[in-house]
Parts: C-alpha cells; structure tokens; sequence
C-alpha cells in the first residue's frame, strides 16, 4: 500500500524495548524512515509479544498475544509489519507462519537491504571503522520458517560494503550472546558475550554493529565486566545498525542518543566520519 | 496444555536418531545436566519425569541453531518451551531452575498487569522472589541517568482484551 506521497505504508510495531530501555534504537529509526521512502504506522493499541517468557511456560499465551497484534495490523487494512526488534520479529513471524496469517514481517536489515539504492543516492558520509556485523540468534532461525541462510548471514555486510565501510569475516555473527539470561543467570551471558567481542576484538573490528535489544544490552551494558573476565579486552562500542546508517545519511550524532550506550564512542568518533564525496 | 502440544512433542521427538548435532552446537550445552540429543531420546523412551526435573530444558536458550541444523528437522526449542510448560505445571522444576522461573513469571505478571512489559515492576517482583537486591543495581542508575529506564509503564489502552488472553491460556 502507498500514501499519497508515494511512501510505502507498513505497520510499525516497536515492541517494548524500543519504548524503554532500547529508546536509542527507536530514535534511530525514526530518523531513517523518510530516506527509506516509508511510512511507519504504529499498529494500534499493541500490546506485548511475549518475547522469550511466554513461549517458555505458556504455549497457547505466545501464540495469542501475537494473533492479537496481527488480528490489529489487519484491522488497519496493512499486510507487512515492520518490526526493528529481533525477539518481536521472530514470534511475530513464527506464529504469523504457523497461522498462515498472510502478513509478512520484515527485519530491519531486509527493510535496509530492499531500499539500499535509496540510502546509496542519500549517504554523505561513511565512518572509517572495521564492523564486526553482529546477527545474533533470532534474525534467520529456525532455518525451517524462514528459508534464509543462517550460519553465514551477509545482508549487513553488503549494506556497509553498498556505503564504503569496511567489515570482518568472522564465526561468531549468529552465535547466541545469553539472551534472557542477563538478568538470572549472568554468568552464562559473560561467557558467551565475552566469547563474541573478544573475537571480533581479535580479528580486528572497532565495533560490533547489531539489530536487537537484548544483544545490545549484553554486549553493551554487561561488557565492562565481560572486560573483567576478559583482560586485554579494550573498549569496543555496540551499535545498532540503523544508527549507523543515520550517521551516513548526514544525522548529526547529537541527535542520535549514542550517549545512551553504556560503552562511550572512541575519542576521535568525529574524525572517523568522513566525507565519502572526495 | 492442549491436546495439539501432547501430539506435537511426541511426534517431535520420534524423528531424531540421535546423530547428536544439536548437542554439538549448542551454546549452553555446558551447562546443561543432560545433553540435548539426551532430552529427545528419554523423550522417545517415555522418561518424561526424568526430563521434566532436569535443569536442561531451562537451560535451553532458544537460539534455534539445533532445530536449523538437524538434518531431521526436530523443532527441538519448541520440544524444550513445551517440556518447561509442563514442569512448571506439575511443579517438578529443578530446583537451580527456580531463578529461571520466577523471572518468566514476573515478565508475564508485568504484561498482563499493562498489557507491555514494564522493566520497574518486573525487576522489582524479580527481586522479591529470588532474594537478589543488590544485583545490577549500579546499572539501574546509570540506565536511569542515560534516559533508558521509564519510571511510568506504557500501557495498553485495551488492558481487558490482553487479560481476558492471560485467563484464558490458564
């Protein structure tokens, strides 16, 4: 469906991390949706997927709180939902399989990839850091639902080689980081987490670049005692892809919450971001 | 727990013939008490019990790298969510699992209260139940200085139409 200024009209279902503590992400995203050529429309009065908690101890409550909001999206005459947060994109199209809903869900690096063009004509700077792109779990699996490729991802890589920025090749970008254990059992998540930055640390990446909530706050918020356990470890900044795409497209940075993130940008983050019309 | 789940487990877990792939990939396989091709296969061999009280299934992550990989396509996560359902409705947990348990309750109490999930509240009722009061409470105010931590719960306008979901799935 189009608007009539010609923007593609997709439901936009933030979750509830992007309404609390991932608001940096939301921020970012907001400020991508006029180059992209879409137009957000929050799905009305939604209410939560059930992330990682519902599906665990209430089959038939995962299910329905996501039948719920896609019953919502089709009231509001919309088929595809844009949903930023890996967790919520992956419930939301698992269930929207298994009930053969006819909406389509789409990711934050699908919307990217399918509007590369777009960003490519917009970008007016790009940053001279090594990326480690980070997919986690929940963006390609379970391979069976969505018919991707998994072990390998490369749709990030592609975006950040389509706007001259440079990324690793590395074994650790669908590895879990600890998901939900963050907050009751946090030793798994300063094992795992510690595993992924100390390799993309170790095949030369500045910062990991990633598309979901809890990623972030593992990699991010956990990371200066992942830097305990891991000596040698120097600070390495996590961001979310749209931030980075909002930087090329000339965002100023203050107006992007980067100071929200718990591991601050390098000292010369300015510097770095360069002009790619030279 | 409906008749569709009891079919669908056990249906699951008849396909694998236990090449052990997902025990190879897994994350959390350390720290797990039976492996993951163990679960299956006292699944097929009807020692349910057995699994119900074993710290694995909570262990389980649900990162879908078994399910993606298994050359049976086994939806093994699915196997594992259904297993904890049950533990915890027939009160079998592992006793290592109950920190695990009481933050899912205390996520789901926080959705069905606002309809969202509200870290405050969540946290709080979390606290409560496993003791914990001083974990990560440096980083509950660094979050609150950085703006990432709402002090008002975003709620959901129609709360009565999530509930009624809540009651219903009991």
């Amino acid at each position: 469906m189009e608007n009539p200024m010609n923007k593609t009209v997709m439901a936009y279902f933030p979750g509830c991390s992007l309404h609390a503590s991932a608001n940096d992400f939301a921020v970012s995203i907001d400020a991508l949706a006029d180059v992209l050529g879409v137009e957000l429309r929050e799905i009305e009065d939604w209410c939560c997927c059930g992330a990682s908690s519902a599906h665990k101890v209430n089959q038939a409550l995962a299910r329905d709180l996501v039948k719920l909001n896609l019953d919502s999206c089709r009231n509001m005459g919309l088929d595809t939902i844009f949903a930023p947060c890996a967790a919520c994109y992956n419930r939301l199209k698992v269930v929207a399989d298994e009930t053969d809903a006819g909406i389509n869900v789409v990711n934050l690096p699908e919307l990217v990839a399918s509007r590369l063009d777009r960003i490519v004509a917009a970008r007016q700077f790009k940053l001279d850091m090594k990326f480690a792109c980070y997919y986690g779990c929940l963006l390609n699996k379970p391979a069976a639902v969505f018919k991707q490729e998994f072990e390998n991802p490369m749709v990030i890589e592609n975006v950040l080689t389509a706007l001259g920025m440079q990324s690793i090749d590395w074994p650790f970008k669908s590895e879990c980081c600890g998901a939900s254990f963050s907050l009751v059992a946090t030793d798994i998540v300063y094992k795992l987490s510690g595993d992924i930055l100390v390799d993309a640390a170790k095949r030369g990446a500045d910062a990991v670049i990633t598309c979901c909530p809890l990623c972030h706050v593992n990699l991010d918020m956990r990371q200066k005692e992942i830097r305990k356990r891991n000596k040698g470890l120097k600070e390495m900044p996590v961001f979310y892809l749209s931030e980075i795409i909002a930087l090329c497209i000339g965002v100023p940075p203050g107006k992007l919450k980067l100071g929200a993130h718990f591991v601050g940008m390098p000292r010369d983050f300015e510097e770095k971001l360069t002009s790619c019309h030279e | 727990m409906s008749e569709h789940h009891v079919v669908r487990w056990d249906a699951e877990a008849i396909k694998c013939y236990q090449c052990g792939k997902c025990s190879a990939g897994c994350p959390v396989a350390l720290y797990m008490d039976l492996l993951p091709n163990q679960v299956v296969r006292l699944v097929q061999l009807e020692e349910v019990d057995r699994v119900l009280a074993s710290k694995a299934i909570w262990y389980c992550a649900g990162c879908q790298t078994c399910y993606s990989r298994c050359p049976q396509k086994v939806d093994l996560p699915h196997l594992m969510d259904v297993l904890c359902e049950k533990s915890v409705a027939t009160r079998k947990y592992h006793p290592e699992a109950r920190k695990i348990v009481a933050f899912h309750k205390s996520f789901l109490h926080s959705v069905r209260f606002f309809g969202r999930s509200f870290e405050v509240t969540m946290i709080a009722e979390l606290k409560a139940r496993t003791l914990n009061l001083f974990q990560d409470l440096w980083m509950a105010v660094v979050m609150l200085f950085k703006g990432k931590l709402g002090l008002f719960p975003a709620r959901v306008k129609n709360r009565k139409r999530v509930r009624a979901l809540f009651g219903k799935a009991r």
